[in-house]
């Protein structure tokens, strides 16, 4: 599941439309939005806030993994209003903590130093960008899933040249609608590298084993890792009934592991 | 090709930065405080990142040089290993690192100079020969066209005479070799496996035939050679596998120019080991005869006797036994 973070419900509109989101009926405290394969939620303004968020929606589903993307706007002195940003680096303005989002894809757009502060301001620093939710949705973030899968996209709504109280509602739509195909692109590489992930983290089944003998959780790891010896050596899946007449699981266990040893190990 | 270069602000201006940027012009560069905000992270995944691997480039502050396990001598009782980089640009399946590093990234400590002080610190210690080993947390040679390291460290080496340097690798970089004057007390040591297992485990490493050719090479400009027979990996069919192999490497070999040999079997901390199995759940090597139980894991001592005494066999049959030596980690 892609999950996605904005501060406003105008970032969030032109995603909710594109993405054919629908609003979930139970809100506590956030709305959410979501579709087969992604939610969106709105935090609200502020890494407190993007925290909280992200910490909601994991809630919703904290067993899986998902992929986390910090969608918004963002102010830079020089770079253009409209333009893409993916985040390089991460800053907290208030700790000086830093995160560094791996670019696993070529991005198809710029990528750029953001800086979190935790009030808006009316200065820009030299070649950073500037919002106020990403350090905190990144740290937040980042404990569910690997940083790889952790990323920050932005478009930039105000510069030296368009001052911050310049941006409406109605622009922030605008610019962030006009670089969805940015955010399609990245979302598809984020799609591809979150599949990836996903075999190398998928298990083998074993339920048919537990469902007919009682293994504790040091033996229910063994059982896990001897089916995927047992895959890995075969090609085939470990079929419980081969070892029905075990009186017990470390009988079972003892069982496989003979029958493992006896597979062929050959590397050509 | 380096897409990102991630690098320390205290050596952001350093000569040797400048240079390696300048190898990659494209490059995206980031500037960190330190290598580790990078590399240390936990929310990392090692086998993704391998894919797309950045260079962090680097202030080192310690342990520049340490000392290497007894066991894994080759002659020497005083034995030290240092690291310019961590991480290696090959994918070898057995390799430790994957288990012992979060991040695929690698780093590249720009201070040379500074290793060359602890390396001349403790070769001056004492009045036995001490060797250093170069390729314990990367490959010596495979990104010597852009770090340089090796270039910088020789003349250091040609100048300790009480020193021995060990280049370990499986590369075939060996122009900035080819190009000096041989030196007695410098090793270049390939690691080397059977065709089948290298193509089914050393991803992104050069074939075993073009390794051959390069130490082949060396050998002929006068270099001393080391082979690594290390990690050995069982396979139903590994006795007639190795003899061959053995065969094929030995018909290359000059033994006047043979420094050493050394010989150990796939062995591996058990914390790396349960990294490695959680990257590469499919992997067979993992899935062979292991005994995981130990703090070690590696295979059955029985096998691992067994494998040892056939392969030191084979392998008398083409060498000298005072240039055999093998590596475990157990007493």
């Amino acid at each position: 599941m892609i999950h996605i973070v904005t501060a406003l419900s105008c970032e969030a509109k032109p995603l909710i439309h594109h993405y054919r989101l629908n609003g979930l009926r139970a809100e506590n405290g956030f709305r959410v939005y979501e579709n087969d394969g992604m939610r969106l939620i709105i935090a609200g303004m502020g890494k407190c806030a993007a925290a909280a968020a992200c910490a909601y929606l994991q809630g919703l589903e904290p067993d899986e993994k998902h992929v986390w993307l910090n969608v918004g706007i963002a102010g830079h002195v020089s770079l253009h209003v409209g333009e893409a940003i993916l985040a390089q680096k991460v800053i907290d303005a208030a700790t000086n903590a830093a995160w560094y989002p791996p670019l696993l894809f070529a991005p198809p757009c710029r990528t750029v130093t953001l800086i979190s502060v935790d009030q808006p301001g009316t200065s820009y620093m030299p070649d950073v960008a500037c919002d106020m939710e990403a350090s905190g949705f990144y740290a937040t973030a980042a404990r569910f899933n690997s940083c790889e899968l952790v990323q920050v996209f932005k478009v930039i709504s105000d510069n030296r040249t368009t001052p911050m109280h310049q941006v409406s509602e109605k622009l922030a739509q605008e610019i962030i609608g006009k670089r969805l195909d940015n955010l399609d692109a990245i979302i598809q590489q984020l799609r591809e590298l979150d599949a990836r992930l996903a075999r190398q983290l998928r298990k083998p089944a074993i339920d048919f084993f537990l469902q007919r003998w009682h293994f504790t959780v040091a033996q229910r790891h063994m059982l896990q890792r001897l089916s995927q010896r047992w895959q890995v050596l075969t090609g085939t899946s470990l079929d419980s009934h081969q070892f029905a007449g075990e009186k017990n699981s470390k009988a079972v266990l003892g069982a496989i592991e003979h029958k493992i040893s006896a597979l062929p190990m050959r590397f050509d | 090709m380096i897409e990102t270069i991630y690098i320390e602000r205290a050596v952001f201006d350093h000569p040797r930065s400048k240079a390696i940027r300048s190898r990659f012009p494209q490059a995206r560069v980031i500037e960190c405080q330190r290598y580790s905000e990078v590399f240390n992270p936990k929310a990392q995944n090692f086998r993704l990142q391998k894919q797309r691997p950045s260079l962090i480039l680097a202030e080192k502050f310690k342990h520049f040089v340490l000392e290497a396990p007894r066991s894994y001598s080759i002659g020497s009782q005083r034995n030290y290993y240092f690291s310019h980089m961590l991480n290696c640009i090959y994918d070898c399946r057995y390799c430790f690192l994957q288990g012992m590093y979060r991040s695929a990234n690698y780093v590249l400590f720009v201070n040379y100079e500074e290793f060359d002080d602890a390396i001349e610190e403790a070769a001056c210690q004492a009045d036995e020969p001490a060797y250093f080993f170069s390729g314990y947390d990367c490959d010596s040679l495979a990104l010597e066209p852009v770090t340089g390291f090796v270039k910088h460290i020789l003349p250091l080496f040609r100048k300790l005479d009480n020193a021995w340097l060990e280049l370990r690798t499986k590369s075939t970089q060996i122009r900035g070799l080819l190009d000096v004057e041989a030196m007695s007390n410098c090793i270049v040591a390939f690691s080397l496996a059977p065709r089948v297992l290298a193509e089914a485990m050393e991803h992104k490493a050069p074939p075993l035939a073009k390794r051959l050719d390069a130490l082949e090479k060396l050998q002929r400009a006068g270099w001393p050679i080391g082979i690594r027979f290390d990690p050995v990996i069982y396979c139903d069919n590994y006795q007639p596998l190795y003899e061959a192999f053995f065969e094929q490497v030995f018909a290359r070999i000059d033994l006047q120019l043979l420094h050493s040999v050394s010989l150990g079997v796939f062995r591996v901390p058990q914390a790396f080991y349960r990294n490695m199995v959680k990257l590469y759940p499919e992997e067979k090597l993992f899935a062979g005869p292991l005994s995981a139980s130990q703090p070690v894991v590696s295979y059955e001592r029985a096998l691992e006797r067994e494998m040892l005494a056939f392969c030191r066999t084979k392998l008398l049959q083409f060498m000298p036994d005072n240039k055999l030596f093998i590596c475990h980690d157990h007493n």
